[in-house]
């Protein structure tokens, strides 16, 4: 039988000493995912010109939730926070042209439409309901 | 003490080999499509922000990066010279997953890393000291990682957000739209959107039932360092976890976590579970007959 000592928690004891004290650098980590519930959350999906959602799995190796995580990579690198509220047009438009390159970089499947729409959308809370605000970022041609 | 061998000889080292086993198959696919799915380095970070490591994501590089590693993994699951496997799978993980997270895209699959590096550690400790317990310890430390990374998420929590994180009522709701957005976005299903907006103005009017789970997910993650304590601890604390992760999967809409895979194979070893199971049913067949 093995005897509890300090050997049964001292590699996990210093792993949370050391992730605390260095942060976020692989392989450390604050393991901060859903730490705090924000009032707003956004999150992003192309469309044809004339609205119809483009499902981004069916044309890219990729996911909704990697463009979020690539559109705040975008934001940190450049120093911008905010939301569409806040952010100009420009600001958007730039971060949405990096965004839509990224994406290019991983197409298996061209979609069918001549212009693509790389939309943000908002989600927030408004009279006891869930209402969201959505604007179109940057626009690219499919060629 | 025995130091380990390349054979099985007793049941600690079955378990052991069916523990790797799992644990290959856990990690091997993910990693794979790490190494594929990046594309440069346009946010470098972790061991990236010193060098890029390019040359190993070429068209040609990833085809042999990803052979290097299974054949890494081989030398891991049939014991041969794991100082060096353990050693060399934690270097490779902490690159690709680095380079990974330099595209921009966060799998959240740091457990991978420190899991080999915890177990590279176990077999240097045996190196150094022939009568340290390494067939204990290179389970154990795993499962201390596992739990540091969970303990690590519960105080994330209440640094942010103190206890009243569990209070978080109608932003709660919020979170949970935006997930089953995620997935409408990615497939077009209308069947799960519609799924999303129930789910999320359910909890928007059941504000108790929110504040119940996440009072029990953040004890098991704040606490979670208990199941290091005995295997009793663990199973209650991974029976719990699993629970946990089937709840944020349903619930919030966002599949099992990467950590969820590592925790079942180090806390519950169930192919080897399953192998005893398929043993005892053997033999109590052989018995009536």
């Amino acid at each position: 039988m093995i005897k509890y000592n300090e050997q049964n928690i001292s590699v996990g004891l210093c792993y949370v000493i050391l992730s605390l004290i260095i942060g976020e650098c692989h392989p450390f980590s604050l393991v901060d995912m859903y730490n705090r519930f924000p009032e707003k959350a956004c999150t992003f999906y192309l469309t044809d010109t004339k609205g119809k959602l483009l499902p981004i799995e069916n044309y890219y190796h990729y996911k909704t939730g990697d463009l979020t995580h690539n559109y705040n990579a975008i934001c940190k690198s450049k120093n911008i926070t905010g939301d569409n509220h806040t952010l100009t047009s420009e600001q958007l438009h730039n971060i949405g042209e990096i965004m839509m390159s990224q994406l290019g970089q991983r197409c298996f499947s061209k979609p069918l439409a001549n212009t693509i729409q790389l939309h943000q959308i908002y989600f927030f809370l408004k009279n006891d309901s869930i209402q969201s605000n959505d604007i179109i970022m940057y626009e690219a041609c499919n060629e | 003490m025995k130091p380990a061998t390349s054979k099985p000889e007793n049941a600690t080292d079955i378990e052991w080999f069916y523990l790797k086993l799992s644990f290959v198959f856990v990690s091997l696919p993910l990693t794979g499509i790490m190494v594929f799915g990046g594309s440069g380095c346009p946010f470098p970070t972790g061991i990236c922000k010193l060098y890029s490591f390019a040359p190993l994501f070429t068209p040609i590089g990833k085809p042999i990066l990803v052979s290097v590693f299974v054949l890494l993994c081989v030398f891991y699951l049939f014991e041969i010279r794991m100082l060096l496997a353990t050693f060399f799978l934690f270097l490779l993980s902490c690159i690709i997953i680095s380079h990974h997270e330099s595209n921009g895209i966060f799998y959240r699959a740091t457990i991978l890393t420190t899991l080999w590096g915890v177990q590279f550690l176990a077999y240097l400790r045996l190196r150094l000291n022939p009568d340290f317990d390494v067939r204990h310890f290179r389970v154990h430390y795993g499962i201390q990682i596992i739990a540091a990374t969970y303990a690590l998420a519960g105080i994330a929590k209440l640094r942010a957000s103190g206890i009243d994180w569990i209070n978080a009522g109608d932003f709660f709701s919020i979170q949970v739209i935006k997930n089953y957005a995620y997935l409408y976005f990615d497939t077009g299903s209308e069947t799960t959107w519609q799924e999303g907006k129930t789910i999320a103005y359910f909890l928007l009017n059941h504000h108790e039932i929110i504040r119940f789970f996440l009072a029990v997910a953040l004890m098991l993650e704040v606490f979670c360092l208990a199941a290091t304590l005995g295997a009793n601890m663990r199973y209650v604390f991974g029976i719990g976890l699993l629970f946990m992760h089937i709840g944020i999967a349903f619930i919030m809409g966002i599949g099992i976590s990467v950590i969820a895979k590592p925790m079942i194979v180090f806390f519950f070893n169930p192919l080897y579970q399953s192998r005893r199971f398929i043993i005892f049913v053997n033999n109590k067949i052989r018995f009536f007959h």
